[in-house]
């Protein structure tokens, strides 16, 4: 079972929002050193964990990231997958990085 | 027991490549028979010229369409002042830097001053090259020469970099993901808005990204000796699946992150993307 109970309300994006299926997931950010514990509604889909995180984390918008969990990279191919699809659970670690693209 | 002389120790001691030479696995005539394209003469394209300069890498194209400036020069160790007073061409500035540098007497620089974007599959650019370096500062015209690496076959070693941070991939085609294979709708979304914003050409992280020769200098040493391994076991690869454990397994199909300033080292898997539409070919 993931995290706290289903009240019945429909799925969302809310990263701790009361009386919803949640996930806690601890987020390491490799670009600042930083490791937080965001709670999130395991039916988000990927591309709306990158935003939360994103704003979690006060990251710069107009920047590339790369979200990674178990070692490999969350491919834009599974951007629209929820978070439940690719089995990630409570208490997983997701990283951060970003691709800088300076020369 | 008989002793056979292999080479007299004063020949060694001559040879500028004695040392690398007895790195076990080591040849030095792929080295010195190795066509590379480096595309990219800035800070990052200095140090990989000047690494390939010193391993003696024969053929290096060199492709930029910018000038020296000042700025360059805290992270380009072939400009000189002079260069960046003359604002010089960067790929001329190169190929008079690996004259002065070139310790074998042997390597060619063919310096193109032109942009890549403007060059397709069917550019003499690509011909003949073992190795492409993308020594680039915005995504697009990453994808372009991945794109074209991809087509071509052609193995592409990408690094990139910002401040302490910086990252290295390796793309094998057809075994292995590209670049292409980790643009996001997102990112696309950043380049428009970016594109919106500017009306220039596409660009992300030009043109004052933060950049220190450190950086520079790691993200371009594990480019070139990504480019070692690749050179020593591609053929080995391509007919038995591995690779010459001598000297080493490139980053095929994977990342290494750096963040220098948090010291993490991160290799994280880069899969092929089903969305990939380069993999269709």
């Amino acid at each position: 079972m993931d995290g706290v109970q289903d009240k019945g309300n429909p799925p969302g994006v809310g990263l701790t929002r009361k009386g919803w299926y949640r996930v806690r997931l601890r987020v390491a950010d490799v670009l600042s050193n930083k490791v937080i514990s965001i709670e999130v509604d395991p039916n988000v889909t990927v591309r709306e964990l990158v935003e939360a995180i994103i704003d979690a984390l006060k990251l710069p918008r107009n920047y590339l990231y790369s979200i990674i969990y178990a070692s490999k990279e969350i491919g834009p191919d599974k951007y629209n997958m929820t978070l439940r699809e690719l089995g990630i659970r409570e208490d997983d670690e997701i990283q951060i990085v970003g691709r800088p693209q300076g020369g | 027991m008989p002793v056979r002389v292999i080479r007299l120790l004063g020949d060694m001691e001559e040879d500028p490549a004695s040392r690398q030479m007895l790195i076990t696995g080591w040849r030095q005539d792929l080295i010195r028979n190795a066509k590379v394209l480096v595309v990219g003469a800035g800070a990052l394209g200095n140090e990989i010229v000047k690494n390939l300069t010193l391993l003696g890498v024969g053929k290096i194209r060199v492709v930029d369409y910018d000038v020296v400036e000042g700025s360059n020069l805290s992270r380009a160790v072939l400009f000189t002042k002079a260069d960046a007073r003359r604002r010089v061409r960067k790929v001329d500035a190169i190929a008079r830097g690996v004259k002065r540098l070139d310790p074998y007497g042997y390597i060619e620089v063919e310096a193109y001053h032109t942009d890549i974007m403007d060059h397709g599959p069917d550019s003499p650019l690509y011909n003949k090259i073992d190795v492409i370096f993308t020594a680039l500062d915005n995504l697009e015209a990453r994808l372009h020469v991945n794109t074209v690496a991809y087509m071509k076959r052609i193995p592409l070693i990408d690094g990139g970099m910002d401040g302490a941070m910086g990252h290295v991939q390796v793309v094998i085609p057809p075994y292995s993901s590209c670049l292409n294979c980790s643009v996001t709708d997102r990112d696309m979304k950043v380049l428009s808005e970016k594109l919106k914003c500017d009306g220039l050409p596409l660009t992300i992280g030009q043109p004052k990204t933060p950049a220190v020769i450190t950086t520079t200098s790691v993200v371009a040493a594990i480019m070139v000796h990504e480019f070692i391994k690749i050179i020593h076991g591609l053929e080995r690869f391509k007919k038995t699946g591995k690779w010459d454990e001598r000297l080493g397994e490139p980053l095929m199909g994977k990342r290494l992150f750096i963040n220098l300033a948090s010291n993490k080292f991160i290799i994280y898997d880069v899969p092929i993307s089903k969305t990939c539409v380069l993999h269709e070919l």
